[in-house]
């Protein structure tokens, strides 16, 4: 048994993460899905986790300025950030406008965006624990269970 | 205009409030780590009553929901932690007796939380919110499920991949993600207490996007912020180009590792 991840094994490990999501799509037959909202929720979830996980790394950016003396560093990454967050949200938004889902305007839609993203965030975080959990819970001794 | 701020004071502060919290667990000092955890304790107690005070806000249905899983995510969560600390391990906090009740209240705690979408039972928390299924609810159980099936699969394949105590974790993330991919299928082709099998199939596939915009978002801000760090780590010199540590430096690192070897109650 190899210890090492290549390249194929990782592709195989995504093929293996995408597999439900393939299954629930072959599964779907002639029922309604409206696609242009699947993507909407694609691209909020995606603006919205990036908005979110930017202002938590630029928070942190002061804590390595700091131990690696390195004052420059929190504002460099903020730059960044935002020069990718205003590409990718002109890039994103330039097909359809502001990415409206079933609310009336958009500040209800950004009010929105956050408590899925928080509601998505705790199925996921929840979802990965029940993993980390069930791996360590269940460690055994390869040679143990072999004999 | 009264409302909103209501709604802002009642909904929106508690969950600053647990952001703050959150924030300040990462500070090195005792007081406010102390702090942040009764801060967030307050903002955690006002949110999952935000349903009762402000029920006229769209965002207080995400607090029903809240309230309406915590005990099946409590019973899940403390049920593998038993679990996992009654095992044989070194670091074994409870009595190995304990581990099939951990397991026990982790079957439960699942049981509970599928239930509450196949049974429409009075004893069971509600999914309803203003007489219709809470639209956080047809969001939060197809992306659980959907991402666990997701992470049990390729964890599974990933841990027996790189350790040597693995087969017997490898064979229970396979069998646990299938179930939940199951419990998927079966949700997609019949009919819940409250859903029908095409909205739940539709909710599902929104799920989809919603887990991959999800980790796209997250995967970018990571590439971001590491490009950052690694234009100011690729300037430093190589660690066998540093010159040897001072006296000073030697005495500063002991004195780092004496605070954190040597065990507390804990360990």
């Amino acid at each position: 048994m190899s210890n090492r991840i290549g390249p194929r094994h990782l592709v195989i490990a995504g093929l293996l993460f995408l597999l439900p999501t393939m299954i629930l799509i072959l599964l779907q037959g002639d029922s309604t899905y409206d696609t242009e909202r699947g993507l909407t929720r694609f691209l909020n979830a995606f603006l919205t986790s990036y908005t979110i996980a930017s202002v938590f790394f630029v928070v942190n950016m002061f804590q390595y300025s700091k131990s690696r003396k390195e004052p420059t560093a929190p504002w460099i990454s903020m730059v960044y950030a935002v020069i990718i967050s205003i590409l990718v949200t002109l890039l994103l938004t330039s097909q359809g406008g502001f990415l409206m889902e079933e609310n009336g305007s958009q500040r209800a839609q950004i009010l929105y965006n956050i408590i899925h993203f928080i509601v998505t965030s705790i199925a996921i975080l929840m979802a990965a624990g029940i993993m980390v959990l069930i791996s360590f819970a269940n460690l055994e001794s390869k040679e143990k269970n072999e004999s | 205009m009264e409302n909103d701020l209501k709604v802002a004071l009642m909904l929106w502060a508690p969950l600053g409030m647990l952001f703050l919290s959150l924030g300040l667990q990462f500070r090195k000092d005792g007081s406010a780590q102390k702090a942040g955890k009764i801060l967030g304790f307050i903002g955690l107690i006002l949110f999952s009553v935000s349903f009762l005070t402000v029920p006229s806000s769209p965002s207080a249905a995400s607090s029903a929901l809240f309230v309406s899983i915590l005990p099946s995510l409590l019973l899940m969560s403390i049920g593998l932690y038993i679990a996992l600390f009654a095992g044989d391990i070194p670091v074994q906090r409870f009595s190995p007796r304990m581990r099939p009740m951990g397991l026990l209240m982790f079957v439960l705690g699942f049981a509970l939380f599928e239930a509450m979408h196949w049974n429409d039972s009075s004893m069971l928390p509600s999914t309803s919110w203003e007489g219709e299924t809470n639209r956080f609810w047809m969001i939060f159980r197809p992306t659980f499920l959907l991402a666990m099936s997701s992470f049990l699969l390729a964890g599974g394949y990933i841990v027996n991949r790189i350790g040597q105590r693995i087969s017997q974790t490898s064979r229970i993330l396979y069998l646990t993600g299938g179930f939940s991919l199951l419990l998927l299928i079966f949700s997609v082709l019949f009919d819940g207490s409250n859903t029908t099998s095409d909205e739940f199939h539709n909710s599902v596939l929104l799920a989809a996007s919603d887990l991959l915009g999800f980790l796209s978002g997250v995967g970018l801000t990571v590439l971001v912020f590491g490009l950052t760090i690694w234009q100011f780590e690729r300037k430093r010199p190589a660690l066998n180009k540093l010159p040897p540590p001072t006296q000073e430096q030697l005495v500063k690192a002991s004195d780092i590792v004496q605070q954190n070897i040597g065990g507390g109650e804990d360990e």
